[in-house]
């Protein structure tokens, strides 16, 4: 397997690790105030530094990977499953079904992502919780493309018929015989998914309607970073190099997947 | 041509009709009405005054009425007045719209520029130390976040080393300038938004380029310009190229509402007065009109670029033409 | 086979292949394709290259001007004499000078052959050697190939043209430059079956009115029985018999050749059955000991098995790889 591949898989695994056994990876308590060291650049006690109120900047952003991962994974899957459906369907039934399925993801690539889920999510509260269903909402399109293009191939092969013939019924072929069959450059597709939603979290928590602090997010800590330029540069370097790392080991597995599939 | 014009606009009509309907439906998905808000920031608003406004915004009739009330209006580029300052809306966003096309379009050129090249040079030499180093560089970004970079040019090239200006499209003393002078110091306010602008987007075409070349490079047809005797200039860089390009042109297209969308981020950290900023602050400040105004723009914009994609396209690829 | 440059009847010889060996590679296995052929073609000549899919012929026509990219495979030893002169030692720059100058290519897939976003004007004035009056030129060049309907439309695209018509242009191409050796690798295989007539008679009338050498690569005897002056069958990659075409149309020398000819419906023979000859082409990467056809020889005996046998002389120009070559020279007369 390729080596870039191999990279990508560890970095992912890294970041799941951190993720589920950060309160022992953690050296502080996140949350934990100490005024006597704000912004104090890594040292011994603080490999990471402190940030504006003293916060042991690691263990935040140790806590921060559970957010950002989080996010990452259950937006995606939102995604996911509303486009493998409405995918499936309109490949499978086709015709008007087909046809209106397909014009509705036509209009919604329309609008530049972004610009929907700010004006959705400064609409609603800026939960996590909305954060995830948003994401996931306005990112199934390429999904749901996908899922369609290879039903409408799969569906005219042999074995379908076959099971028409013995006379299972379209959900039955649908969930169990074509969607399995078609998962391929779906899987491509959500891993560089859950990429893109790390980035739309962090850069939502960034400009301050995302993850609201005191949870720590990447992006909320970057933002805080912004604020003391100058002052602490790790408060923008540690979490941005997350951000991008964990980007990068995602866009590495994805592309592995992919070069693994075309053979 | 003319046929695939028109129905490429048939589709459009289509399209910006549901782009209405969707942002008509985002809007109204807000628990509470738009007037709440404005009354919450005059408490002694009283309910009277409150059905008052309701009734002058037709907030009170049901929703399908208002949806056809707004779109009589938009349909005249008339999106009301922004709550924030009374100004017409569409006027906010005429003045923001050339800035961050600007940005946009050199955005695109430089990843034009460089990024073709660079594809195409990574498939010539597959495998090879440059096309391996190349790859990781593509990879880097792809990966780096839009907000991470901005910041850190700011710091690193901007205050650390003040090369560039960090904040506005001109300098304060920009009224004194010479209209040369003028003209370098907007493109010296610029560089860092349409750098930033442009990284991602590079990462993907050199990335696209280099396997659409690979894949021209495998054709019998190549095989028959070796065969001719051509130069390998030639099959490369006229008769492998051509053919690799066009698939080039439909990405670039699909691109657009992705630079779009990222301006709202580099906008505000480099405060650039344009759309993207226009977005963020009216989002902040529940400017309902200006929202939906820019949310429709932004997806007209986005039409615009795909259907110049198309039509390039069409006008690029002979097996098209004749349709 | 002979390496003087001329052979016994006087006409000068113009390629002379010499123990061509070529490798294939695939997944960092390395497998030799072509395993020591030899081949002459003189002026004026058309050679005929037969065999099975997969039996190293294209691989053959494409190494003669080294045409096989260097990430799938490379010549690893022989050499190709054009003129007196080793192709195979020639600097690229030479090289390029002489494909599509003096030796050209007709490809099996004209559409997939022609650059689908150029002219077939563009793609023609391509193939000229002389820079003036490129129209008069083309109109020429269009006439000879039977293409008139499109003499002066500069804007005609591959896709425009039936299969038929694109052959023509890429034959058209090929002798642009008044080539000397014309390699055609299966040009009418994948045309319909009353335009390979057309293309055929295309291709003898151009041989005999510009005096071409042709190496007509083909898989399909009757094609080859019309148009070929001599004829080399190829098995396993190796030439297995080779002579003019009618010493081996009446006394096949070789049990692969004999096998060909038996299995070729005829309408005269009606009552005789069909023969195909029994079992597959082996993997180049599985190759026997001995004789490489022994598994499918009707006149196979236990030597066969020892050792491969060397091209000899039967008569004249005559040659086979077989050991029983007088029996079955015998069993078939």
């Amino acid at each position: 397997m390729n080596k870039l591949t191999i990279f990508g898989i560890g970095i992912v695994g890294f970041f799941i690790i951190i993720a589920i056994f950060a309160p022992m990876i953690a050296s502080y308590n996140p949350g934990q105030i100490d005024v006597e060291n704000i912004l104090t650049p890594p040292s011994s006690s603080h490999i990471f530094g402190t940030d504006s109120l003293g916060r042991d900047l690691f263990s935040r952003m140790v806590y921060g990977t559970r957010i950002s991962l989080m996010v990452g994974f259950i937006a995606v899957g939102i995604a996911g499953l509303i486009g493998i459906a409405l995918g499936a369907i309109a490949g499978y039934y086709g015709k008007w079904t087909d046809v209106i399925i397909m014009r509705f993801i036509d209009i919604m690539l329309c609008f530049p992502t972004f610009f929907l889920i700010l004006a959705v999510i400064a609409l609603l509260e800026p939960s996590i919780i909305n954060i995830m269903i948003i994401i996931g909402a306005t990112s199934w399109m390429g999904i749901g493309r996908l899922m369609r293009a290879e039903i409408l191939s799969l569906k005219e092969r042999d074995f379908i018929y076959a099971e028409r013939a013995i006379g299972a019924s379209d959900f039955r072929i649908i969930t169990r015989h074509l969607i399995p069959n078609a998962m391929a450059p779906v899987l491509v597709s959500v891993t560089l998914g859950i990429a893109g939603a790390i980035l739309v979290e962090s850069s939502l928590s960034f400009l301050g309607i995302g993850v609201q602090p005191p949870t720590p997010s990447w992006g909320n800590i970057l933002s805080e970073g912004k604020a003391v330029m100058g002052a602490g540069w790790w408060m923008m370097a540690f979490p941005g190099l997350a951000i991008f790392i964990t980007v990068l080991g995602y866009n590495l597995l994805g592309e592995g997947i992919r070069e693994k599939l075309l053979k | 041509m003319k046929k695939f014009i028109l129905k490429r606009i048939m589709g459009l009509i289509f399209l910006l009709f549901g782009i209405t309907v969707v942002t008509f439906i985002v809007i109204h998905i807000a628990p509470g009405k738009p007037t709440d808000l404005e009354a919450q920031f005059n408490p002694k608003v009283s309910m009277e005054a409150r059905e008052r406004i309701s009734h002058l915004y037709g907030l009170d009739k049901p929703l399908g009425v208002q949806y056809i009330e707004w779109l009589k209006r938009v349909i005249r580029l008339d999106f009301g007045v922004s709550f924030m300052d009374s100004r017409p809306v569409m006027q906010k966003i005429l003045e923001r719209i050339p800035i961050t096309l600007t940005i946009e379009l050199f955005s695109i050129i430089l990843i034009l520029l460089i990024g073709i090249p660079i594809g195409v040079i990574s498939a010539v030499k597959e495998g090879s130390f440059y096309d391996k180093f190349m790859t990781v560089f593509v990879f880097i970004g792809f990966a780096a976040p839009t907000f991470w970079l901005s910041l850190v040019l700011m710091d690193l090239v901007g205050v650390r080393w003040g090369l560039l200006p960090i904040s506005g499209i001109k300098s304060l003393e920009f009224e004194k300038f010479g209209f040369l002078e003028k003209t370098i110091d907007v493109s010296k306010h610029l560089v860092l938004p349409v750098a930033v602008s442009a990284f991602g987007g590079l990462a993907g075409i050199s990335r696209y380029m280099r396997s659409s070349m690979l894949h021209v490079l495998k054709q019998d047809y190549i095989r028959t310009a070796r065969a001719k005797g051509l130069t390998e200039k030639e099959v490369l860089y006229k008769h492998a190229l051509k053919n690799a390009f066009l698939p080039v042109v439909t990405i670039l297209g699909l691109s657009v509402p992705g630079l779009i969308g990222g301006s709202v981020i580099f906008e505000s950290i480099f405060s650039i007065p344009g759309m993207g900023r226009l977005f963020y602050e009216s989002v902040m400040a529940r400017d309902y009109p200006v929202i939906m105004g820019v949310l429709v723009i932004g997806a007209v914009l986005t039409l615009l670029g795909n259907l110049l994609a198309d039509i390039s396209y069409a006008a690029v690829d002979p097996r098209i033409k004749l349709e | 086979m002979v390496s003087r440059s001329s052979n016994g009847r006087g006409d000068a010889v113009l390629l002379q292949i010499k123990n061509l060996k070529v490798n294939y590679r695939s997944d960092a296995r390395s497998t030799e394709v072509v395993r020591g052929v030899d081949l002459n073609i003189d002026e004026g000549e058309c050679v005929g290259l037969i065999g099975e899919s997969g039996c190293g012929k294209t691989t053959v026509g494409l190494s003669i001007t080294k045409l096989i990219s260097e990430q799938k495979g490379n010549i690893s030893s022989g050499e190709i004499l054009f003129k007196d002169k080793d192709i195979l030692k020639l600097s690229p720059e030479e090289l390029r000078r002489i494909r599509g100058r003096k030796i050209s290519y007709v490809f099996q897939e004209p559409f997939s052959s022609l650059n689908p976003v150029f002219t077939i004007y563009e793609q023609i004035k391509e193939s000229l050697e002389e820079k003036g009056n490129v129209a008069g030129q083309i109109a020429e060049i269009l006439k000879n190939v039977g293409l008139e309907k499109i003499i002066g439309k500069q804007n005609i695209y591959p896709h425009e043209l039936s299969g038929g018509m694109q052959q023509r242009a890429m034959i058209g191409m090929a002798i642009a430059s008044k080539p000397s050796l014309v390699i055609m690798d299966e040009p009418t295989t994948a045309l319909d079956v009353t335009v390979q007539r057309q293309i055929l008679d295309l291709i003898m009338e151009l041989k005999n009115r510009m005096g071409l050498s042709i190496l007509f690569i083909s898989h399909d005897l009757r094609i080859v029985f019309n148009i070929a002056d001599k004829i080399g069958i190829m098995y396993a990659g190796k030439i297995v018999e080779c002579g003019p075409k009618e010493k081996i149309i009446s006394n096949p020398a070789h049990p692969y050749t004999i096998g060909l000819i038996d299995s070729i419906p005829s309408f005269e023979h009606r009552k005789k059955l069909f023969n195909a000859i029994g079992g597959r082409a082996p993997l180049f990467s599985d190759l026997p000991e001995g004789c490489k056809f022994y598994p499918r020889c009707r006149f196979k005996i236990g030597a066969c098995k020892e050792k491969e046998p060397i091209l000899e002389r039967i008569v004249g120009d005559h040659f086979s790889r077989c050991i029983r070559v007088k029996d079955i020279v015998m069993a078939s007369s």
